[in-house]
């Protein structure tokens, strides 16, 4: 209502000013045009005046001529020619005599009221000078007119030295001077009137331009600027209304939905708590023990059906006989309580509840006997004070007891029950264990032979690999000693025993003897050549017999379960284990590189580590095989592991390994080549075990290579001495 | 009637009045007035002197003519009689008795010491015009029989009209002058201040009041036309307003004798050889 009646205040306001403007613009406008039509008129007036005042003077000069003609027809006798004259005179007289009235009403009344109220400058001045120059014309004029009436009314009618003629000229040139006189105040008031007039309307037109401006200015500070902020603020209150109103909706919805929540949460919660009250009353009737809550003066509140069916019909009492009131049963009237020895009555007062209700937790055995149960009963009890703010921490005012009960006959007789089966299960356990005794004597024999058949068959893989060794060494010698070069020499002997008489003829002149001294030089340079590499594979022959003595040294060793351990640099092991397969690696065209880096003396099997590389570096050379020649890459890094251990990576770009059978390969008797045993790198496994360390391999699938890494512990000897001496 | 009178207006002047120029447009009155009853337009004409008038009366130029008795006389006693009497007015004052006839009043200035025409010797005299009867006929016949025609006033000077004498004397100008007393009245009733300047000290008369002539070259229909019109003027409601606004009685039928004594005035001097006041 108050925004509709300050929209109706602000339209009225609007409709009001809006008219005003109009009334003040119309008037501006009006006023403008008054003026302009005042200046006009003072224009043409100044304008009618001047003509006026001309034409009087040519009417005098017309009335002159006139009067001359009547005078010259009278002295004539031409009548005709006299009556015309004297007529137009006379007309010209009566429109002298207009044109002076016109001139004396219009102008002459103007001069002299401007000049009567004192008018100052110029234009004052000019009056003054008009007005003198009109109260002339009247008494000339009336003079002309006398003489000119003389000048008819006489009888003498000579032209020449007539005082009359003389007269009337005298008075006419008078009236003519002053009417030209008149004529030239006028021209110049004219020309002042027209500038100052031309002035006035510059000043009407720019005046009412400045006021239109100032106007409009108005019109848009009083209309449109007010217009604009009361529009904008209408609308600015529109927006902060409906924004209140969608807000308050909002709210109001938001208010609505919380409390239909809050309702159906208090209807769903009635619902959960009548709900939980049968549950709770179903589960107070159905629970397999007895319940009994006793309010803080002793009555009973909650009596169970099991309560009931254990121990009978609800007692009304259940705290102390002394404060126990007169006509209440009390628990005693009905029922026998002991103690565990079924012998002792428990006292009054002692009862597990009524403990509770003393603020005291028990948790007892005791031997009832009732009417129902004559014989006796075992019942658990647990029972509970209760207070306010129970589940909270249980300091609140008390409130009564609450106490469990459950007929523990069956499990009292079955726990008797028990110890005597115990008791015979203990002899038999002994006897059973002393069976099981012997029978992990068996088997350990069993394991004893089973791990001298794997120590054989080690054995014979290592030795295999080695002698694979020396038996590519052996061919390559071979091989070398039935070159052309060792072939040549008997032909070479052949050819100077059979010039052997002529032989520096046979030098000198025979082509083949002229050639003979250079091919000999040539020849032992190549079998120079030759028995160096030779000598060298004979060199690694003997180190790899020398390792086939070594293993089986090592063997021998193990098969006496002794590991021969020293402080060993395990980077020389490596060299070994790559000159061990030197040949095999060198046949195959693999491209070997190696990161070695120093790494502590470590305390440990030289022959176990050697073992697992050699077999390691084996395995690469075979899993290399499909590779193109040229792009068969080996290689090895040494580096510190895991903190303690040292870590050894043999990888290759083989054949890879398959997914899921990174841990099957380990496994005895697995063995991804047709001809291989599936030995080596099980034995491999176990022997990196028995050092304490741990053989693994990762792969990105098949055909993208593996890497086997081999981490064995950085052990001090001082650190191992005692436990190889437990061991020995 | 009108194809009778011609195509040129009928031509009215006046030179001697029964009012004063202030009066003329009685004279317009009367010459529209005959116009409207004859049907015949009429032209009226003023501003001309005695003898000018007398002239075109004789050669016709002029139709209608409100003369002065002397030049009526002049016009009917020449040889051939240039025009004859229509009519002529009769004043209502009691002075004129009803009878066609007017007064010479010798007038002064109010303040002035001239009580009588004796008191003029050496004196400034203005008259109107030499063949004015009562301006100048009736003067002169009044020094020819007093005897002084020697050079009684001190100066004479002429004005032209009764009505310029008249405020001369008022003014100073002159200090007596001989007045047609239809004129000098006219001037009193409209209250001229020039008028209430001067006074009446002697009268000369009665004579023949001016009369209405009309030119011989006019035809006698005309004549009689004009005649008949004037002389009914005063049964007309139009024209007795007319004539009242005059102080006119009415206009009635005159005979020559009735200018006789202006006639004997005038023979008198010429025949004393005293034309000329002096």
């Amino acid at each position: 209502m108050t925004a509709a009646r300050q929209q109706g205040d602000f339209q009225r306001r609007t409709r009001r000013l809006f008219i005003g403007i109009l009334v003040v613009l119309l008037s501006v406008e009006l006023l403008a045009l008054i003026v302009e039509e005042y200046l006009a008129a003072e224009e043409w007036s100044e304008r009618q005046l001047l003509a006026t005042a001309a034409d009087a003077a040519d009417t005098v000069k017309h009335y002159e001529r006139a009067s001359y003609l009547a005078v010259v027809a009278l002295a004539s006798s031409s009548w005709e020619l006299l009556l015309t004259e004297r007529r137009d005179a006379n007309e010209l007289a009566e429109r002298f005599d207009a044109l002076a009235g016109r001139l004396a009403g219009e102008y002459g009344d103007v001069v002299v009221g401007e000049s009567g109220e004192g008018d100052d400058g110029d234009d004052g001045a000019a009056a003054q000078r008009i007005s003198d120059r009109m109260a002339e014309l009247a008494p000339l004029w009336q003079q002309l007119q006398a003489s000119q009436g003389k000048l008819l009314l006489t009888n003498e009618y000579e032209l020449r030295e007539n005082p009359a003629v003389d007269e009337f000229r005298r008075a006419a040139g008078r009236l003519n001077v002053q009417l030209g006189a008149l004529v030239t105040v006028l021209e110049n008031r004219r020309n002042d009137q027209i500038e100052f007039l031309a002035r006035g309307r510059q000043v009407v037109r720019w005046g009412t331009l400045v006021f239109t401006v100032l106007v409009a200015l108005l019109a848009f500070q009083g209309l449109i600027a007010p217009f604009g902020r009361a529009a904008r603020a209408l609308q600015e209150s529109r927006e902060a209304l409906r924004v209140a109103h969608d807000d308050l909706e909002q709210r109001v919805a938001a208010r609505t939905q919380d409390l239909a929540q809050a309702n159906r949460e208090l209807q769903r919660q009635t619902a959960t708590l009548e709900t939980q009250t049968e549950v709770l009353q179903s589960v107070i009737d159905s629970m397999g023990e007895g319940l009994a809550v006793a309010t803080r003066t002793g009555s009973v509140e909650i009596w169970n059906r099991q309560a009931e069916a254990m121990l009978g019909a609800q007692p009304l009492w259940l705290g102390d006989a002394a404060s126990r009131p007169d006509g209440a049963d009390a628990w005693t009237a009905h029922i026998e309580s002991f103690h565990a020895d079924q012998v002792t009555p428990i006292a009054d007062g002692e009862l597990p509840i009524q403990r509770a209700l003393h603020g005291e937790s028990v948790d007892m055995d005791m031997f009832v006997k009732t009417a129902a149960a004559p014989d006796g009963m075992w019942l658990r009890w647990t029972a509970r004070p209760v207070r306010a703010g129970d589940g909270d921490g249980g300091d609140g005012d008390h409130r009564g007891a609450v106490a469990v009960f459950r007929d523990e006959t069956a499990r009292v007789l079955a726990e008797a029950h028990l110890r005597e089966a115990h008791d015979e299960l203990e002899r038999r356990v002994e006897e059973r264990t002393r069976k099981l005794k012997q029978a992990q004597e068996q088997l350990v024999d069993s394991a004893l032979a089973a791990g001298k058949a794997e120590v054989a068959t080690n054995i014979l893989h290592n030795v295999g690999n080695v002698l694979n060794g020396v038996n590519v060494l052996v061919h390559v010698v071979r091989e070398r000693l039935g070159d052309k070069a060792w072939t040549s020499l008997p032909k070479l002997a052949g050819l100077i025993e059979a010039n052997r008489a002529d032989f520096s003829q046979f030098v000198r002149d025979d082509p083949r003897g002229v050639k003979l001294p250079d091919y000999i030089i040539q020849l032992a340079e190549a079998q120079q050549r030759e028995l160096t590499e030779v000598l060298t594979r004979v060199r690694r022959l003997d180190e790899q017999i020398e390792h086939i003595k070594r293993i089986i040294q090592l063997q021998q060793e193990h098969a006496k379960s002794v590991s021969v351990v020293e402080d060993i640099a395990v980077v020389e092991v490596i060299h070994s284990a790559l000159a061990i397969n030197e040949a095999g690696l060198d046949r195959h065209g693999i491209d070997i590189t190696t990161e070695l880096t120093e790494v502590p003396l470590t305390y440990t099997s030289k022959n176990k580590i050697l073992q697992i590389l050699v077999n390691l570096i084996s395995n690469a050379k075979y899993a290399l095989a499909d590779v193109p020649l040229g792009s068969r890459e080996l290689h090895i890094e040494l580096a510190e592991g895991p903190a303690g251990f040292v870590s050894i990576r043999v990888r290759d770009n083989g054949c890879g390994i398959e997914p899921g059978l990174e841990t099957r390969i380990f496994q005895h008797g697995f063995s991804t080549r047709a001809e291989g045993h599936g030995f080596g790198l099980h034995a491999s496994s176990l022997a990196a075990k028995q050092l304490g360390g741990e053989l693994r391999v990762e792969s990105a699938g098949v055909g993208k290579g593996a890497c086997f890494t081999l981490e064995v512990p950085i052990v001090a000897a001082s650190e191992v001495s005692s436990l190889s001496r437990d061991e020995g | 009637m009108r194809k009778e009178f011609g195509a040129r207006p009928i031509r009215v002047a006046m030179s001697a009045a029964f009012v004063s120029d202030s009066g003329f447009y009685i004279y317009e009155q009367i010459a529209d007035y005959l116009a409207g009853e004859i049907g015949h337009p009429v032209e009226f004409i003023t501003g001309l002197g005695y003898q000018t008038i007398n002239e075109m009366l004789v050669d016709g130029a002029i139709d209608v003519g409100f003369v002065c008795g002397l030049p009526y006389v002049l016009l009917r006693d020449r040889q051939q009689p240039a025009v004859s009497l229509l009519a002529a007015p009769v004043m209502r004052a009691e002075r004129y008795r009803g009878k066609p006839e007017y007064y010479s009043d010798l007038i002064v200035r109010a303040d002035s010491d001239i009580d009588s025409f004796d008191d003029l010797a050496g004196r400034v005299f203005v008259y109107n015009e030499e063949i004015s009867n009562s301006g100048y006929n009736m003067p002169r016949s009044r020094l020819i029989e007093a005897g002084l025609t020697d050079g009684y006033f001190g100066t004479v000077l002429r004005s032209g009209s009764h009505e310029e004498s008249i405020r001369m004397v008022a003014e100073g100008k002159a200090d007596a002058s001989f007045v047609d007393s239809l004129v000098l009245e006219y001037e009193q009733a409209q209250g001229s201040s020039r008028s209430r300047r001067v006074e009446v000290i002697d009268s000369i008369g009665p004579a023949g009041i001016p009369p209405v002539v009309v030119s011989n070259q006019v035809s006698p229909a005309l004549r009689q036309e004009l005649a008949r019109q004037l002389l009914s003027m005063h049964e007309s409601p139009s024209g007795r307003a007319i004539l009242q606004r005059a102080a006119v009685e009415r206009f009635v039928s005159v005979s020559d004798d009735n200018y006789d004594s202006i006639r004997e005035m005038y023979k008198g001097a010429e025949e004393a050889g005293y034309t000329r006041i002096r």
